[in-house]
């Protein structure tokens, strides 16, 4: 191949590939997104929809939990008042029912008292609390104790016997 | 307006009766420069899906802005301005890049196979054969250039865009324009040359 043949087969590639026509209806589609562009806040809409889908992916790969855990607080279990009968004491108005007559009759607690609460204008600090005082150890207190170790008896001396030879074996 | 105006002065006068709101006039305009849109957008992304898209962005934008359009350049060139720029948006973009990664149809579209169905002067099977190949090679080659050799040699060979043009969409001087359009063939030379297509 010539060069010149080189350069035409590379016009001819590149016409080939840029051998493309646009859509028929270009114009029509313009001018009608012209007439009826699309809102803002639609495209806004759009935007925010798929920030926020981003965010929620992230947050579910990093295994972030969605809202904090429910903090458990424990309330004092309130003890709650036994029925007692009571017998009707001498200063009781001949009349007047007990409470424990009332839930009896109707079914219904009777209505207690609601306990009066003080709102003390100020409250008194907490008493300091006493410093812990905890002492340095020292190497004396740390150092254990002696261990004996009672000598091993000595070893008894090892006597070999000579392994006797059968009858007719040579030396 | 007559027929023998020049085209940009044609492309000016649609322009002052767009700018005074006539839609017709900007239906005239857009009809006028289509495809030089479109083949500016195809040159920079490959793929007649986002190429429409652009243009329709191109047109929709120019439109908003025609008040601001002075007529310092011409409206074609200032028209392909904000088309490039589209189209250099699209091409950074990550869900265009998403899309391509799955489906990788860049210059893969029918127009490609032009050129094997025009056969030149009654070729034999095998110079045919060999034809298509060669120009096989060549269109992977020309899509792997670099994006600066490759934009501009596509532009230049689309039969829609002059050297000035194109320094103008492109915001370079016309003499890079050239040397880029050199350099693109020269790197397809040396590359047809180390496939045995060298010269005789």
């Amino acid at each position: 191949m010539t060069e010149r043949d080189v350069d035409r087969a590379i016009d001819r590639a590149v016409r080939s590939m840029m051998n493309v026509e646009p859509d028929a209806g270009t114009t029509r589609r313009v001018l009608a997104s012209l007439r009826h562009p699309e809102p803002v806040v639609f495209r806004w809409t759009w935007a925010a929809a798929a920030a926020a889908a981003i965010a929620l992916a992230v947050l579910l790969m990093r295994g972030i939990p969605l809202s904090p855990e429910p903090e458990l607080v424990r309330t004092p279990a309130v003890p709650q008042p036994t029925a007692v009968a009571r017998a009707p004491e001498p200063g009781d108005a001949p009349g007047t029912p007990s409470p424990q007559g009332v839930e009896r009759r109707t079914g219904l607690p009777p209505e207690r008292p609601a306990p009066s609460v003080e709102h003390p204008e100020t409250i008194p600090a907490l008493s300091a609390l006493d410093p812990l005082v905890v002492p340095v150890p020292t190497a004396a207190d740390i150092e254990p104790d002696a261990v004996d170790v009672a000598p091993l008896p000595p070893i008894p001396d090892l006597h070999i016997e000579p392994v006797p030879l059968p009858p007719g074996s040579r030396d | 307006m007559t027929g023998t105006e020049p085209e940009p002065q044609i492309d000016l006068e649609l322009v002052r009766l767009a700018q005074v709101g006539d839609d017709a006039a900007f239906g005239e305009l857009v009809e006028r420069n289509r495809r030089a849109v479109y083949r500016a957008a195809y040159a920079a992304l490959g793929s007649a899906a986002d190429a429409d898209d652009v243009v329709q962005d191109a047109f929709v934008a120019a439109y908003r802005r025609l008040r601001s359009f002075r007529g310092d350049s011409s409206f074609r060139t200032w028209l392909l301005s904000i088309a490039w720029r589209k189209a250099m948006d699209r091409r950074r973009s990550v869900t265009r890049w998403m899309r391509l990664t799955v489906t990788h149809d860049r210059f893969e579209d029918g127009a490609t196979d032009v050129v094997e169905r025009v056969p030149a002067l009654e070729p034999s099977t095998d110079e045919r054969l060999e034809s298509a190949e060669l120009q096989r090679h060549l269109r992977t080659m020309i899509a792997t250039l670099p994006r600066k050799l490759r934009d501009v040699l596509l532009l230049a060979g689309s039969g829609e865009h002059s050297y000035e043009e194109i320094g103008g969409m492109l915001s370079i001087p016309v003499g890079t324009v050239k040397w880029r359009a050199s350099e693109a063939r020269r790197v397809l030379r040396k590359k047809l040359t180390a496939l045995g297509y060298g010269h005789d």
